[in-house]
């Protein structure tokens, strides 16, 4: 998809914080003046003590929660922007997978994974298509007929990315994927994380497992207390320098004025088909 | 298309969830059924004696009995009196032997009470059969003519329908407070059975809400229970009056009592039209209602309340 021309610098951006605060109804400032770049084909760690704020990013970029301050723009879309009725089909462009899996157990593996297209109405043929095809993708075709009760921890976990990648999103998010998975069956989703976001998915993994993170090589950004803290990054990532560098994004202008604060920004009409998606558009 | 497959399976979904909980499903179909069997027959009943009152309002009659020892010169003075009468519509007398012969009929078989010696319709009295043009002027027509020589009694089954009207403004009432409780007891207990399937399947919700579902699509099933209780309610309530009514028409018929000519019940498919239109819009109604509180605090968030 990459046109020759666009130089590194020139990729696309999917997600954009800028000055983001969450505070709880509690009180609890769980994310703080938060703003950082996550590049449509990029593999970024989320790090951070527990309570740092992690999962609450991960509310926020899925609009389970909005900010108290700030703005957040992901795919092009200023997400304050996304009426209530339309935040489902949002949503849609997100897979996400979790610690503790969150499958049916009355559902078979091939079954669970069909249940994320099931419930948009699709076709029987396109479901078994795509279901078998996540499956294999998985490693999990011999699988399918399973229940989640007769499978190991990586093997859940590995049907809950199939189902996160069904209907093809845009993003993947995952939360402590490997939190309950020992060593090996953890890098064999990191493995299969890799491979997601080399077919062109942005991946986003939220994790306390730090050796297991600076192995990958990919950029780590480091949450404390809700913030930025670049100083715990060991020499950082090429990635993180060039974000302070003052990185181009293409962005629509749809997305209008707060576009428009983002000083860095540079406005060289940089359509792309990605950024066509409207309110009403779901896919 | 998309919208036919949804629908379908969201059908699909809601009858697992109802087979699934089936003693709550009987529980909500009974308390359902219990309030429009009773809403139903308390109507059904209302307005049976509304149609008794309102055959008496087209057609008040009266029954004027002449005192025994009455000369038949005298009879034919008050004969006369009501004839000329301007709220009279129609009249008609009974000689002393034809109200004899109708004691004889009435009698058959017993005719011993009558062996003794001067039996004979010299003991009985003339009366008449009056119908008058309109039910107001019954009241007032009572009053004169028992003023009148010779009469010994003046029957105009006033009080009879008074009390018919009377149970007719205690039925309407009644009918009034069981809609209010039986209404509510159902949306109640419907929606507690539902609730219980979105609970049961509240990890399956939160799925499908972090997999992007629609909210319609979230709701659907719950309230295609809620819709499915409600008009299984409505056809088994439906059938159960239908019977019920039918046997007690038959009831009647059987009765030597006087019901039986003052009560004339309408055949059922008078009724039955209405009927099964009400129930199935209460039922629909009380399910939608049911399903729709069920499901408010479940799937209108878009917090994690586990957390
Ligand atoms: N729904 C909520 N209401 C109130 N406070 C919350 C809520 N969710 C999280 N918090 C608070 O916000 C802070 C950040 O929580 P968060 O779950 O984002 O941390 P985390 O980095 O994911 O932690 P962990 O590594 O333990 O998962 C914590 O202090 C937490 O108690
Ligand atoms: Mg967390």
């Amino acid at each position: 998809m990459e046109q020759p021309q666009r130089a590194v610098d020139r990729r696309q951006t999917m997600i954009l914080f800028k000055d983001v605060s969450k505070v709880y109804g509690n009180g609890v400032t769980a994310i703080n003046n938060l703003s950082l770049r996550i590049y449509k084909d990029e593999f970024v760690f989320l790090m951070g003590a527990s309570g740092a704020g992690k999962s609450t990013l991960i509310k926020l970029l899925m609009k389970e929660e909005d900010p108290t301050s700030g703005k957040i723009s992901v795919n092009s879309r200023d997400l304050s922007m996304i009426r209530r009725g339309a935040v489902q089909r949002y949503r849609r462009q997100i897979g996400v997978v979790f610690q503790d899996f969150r499958l049916l157990e009355h559902k078979t593996v091939f079954g669970n994974v069909a249940f994320a297209m099931e419930i948009m109405g699709k076709s029987r043929k396109d479901i078994n298509e795509k279901v078998e095809a996540s499956l294999s993708l998985m490693g999990l075709s011999k699988k399918a007929d399973e229940y989640p009760r007769n499978l190991s921890g990586g093997e859940q976990q590995r049907v809950a990315l199939a189902r996160a990648i069904v209907n093809s999103p845009r993003i993947l998010i995952a939360d402590e994927p490997t939190g309950n998975l020992d060593p090996a069956n953890a890098e064999q989703i990191m493995y299969l994380l890799e491979l997601i976001n080399s077919q062109g998915t942005t991946v986003i993994v939220a994790t306390h497992a730090q050796e297991m993170a600076r192995k990958m090589g990919r950029r780590i950004l480091y949450l404390d207390h809700g913030t930025r803290n670049d100083n715990m990054s060991s020499g950082g990532g090429g990635a993180e320098e060039a974000m302070a560098a003052g990185d181009r994004v293409n962005i629509s202008s749809a997305f209008g004025e707060f576009a428009a604060n983002v000083q860095e920004e540079e406005y060289s009409g940089l359509f792309t088909e990605d950024n066509s998606v409207s309110d009403e558009g779901g896919k | 298309m998309n919208k036919l497959r949804a629908f379908f399976y969201i059908l699909k979904l809601s009858l697992e969830n109802l087979v699934k909980n089936w003693h709550m499903l009987l529980a909500s179909v009974f308390v359902l059924f219990t309030g429009m069997y009773i809403m139903g027959s308390l109507v059904l009943t209302s307005n049976s004696i509304s149609g008794i009152l309102s055959e008496q309002a087209e057609h008040p009659e009266v029954e004027i009995i002449c005192r025994s020892a009455l000369s038949d010169d005298d009879a034919l003075k008050v004969y006369r009196a009501i004839l000329s009468d301007e709220r009279v519509s129609r009249a008609h007398m009974n000689t002393k032997a034809d109200n004899f012969a109708k004691m004889k009929e009435t009698f058959k078989g017993y005719e011993d009470i009558f062996q003794y010696e001067d039996a004979d319709s010299n003991l009985l009295y003339v009366s008449f059969d009056i119908t008058l043009k309109s039910a107001s002027a019954l009241e007032n027509f009572s009053a004169d003519m028992r003023k009148v020589y010779g009469v010994e009694e003046v029957q105009d089954n006033d009080s009879i329908y008074k009390y018919f009207r009377a149970i007719s403004n205690f039925i309407r009432m009644g009918s009034i407070v069981a809609l209010v409780v039986l209404g509510f007891l159902s949306i109640l207990l419907t929606v507690n059975t539902i609730r219980l399937t979105v609970v049961a399947r509240k990890k399956e919700l939160r799925i499908m809400r972090d997999l992007g579902a629609s909210y319609a699509f979230m709701r659907g099933p719950f309230i295609a229970e809620g819709v499915t209780i409600g008009l299984l309610s409505a056809v088994i309530s439906f059938f159960a009056v239908r019977g019920t009514y039918n046997y007690v028409a038959k009831l009647m018929q059987r009765t030597d009592s006087v019901l039986r000519d003052i009560i004339k019940l309408k055949p059922f498919s008078e009724y039955s039209h209405g009927l099964i239109l009400s129930f199935i819009l209460a039922g629909l109604a009380i399910g939608l209602i049911a399903s729709m509180f069920a499901i408010r605090k479940y799937i209108n968030t878009e917090r994690d309340d586990d957390k």
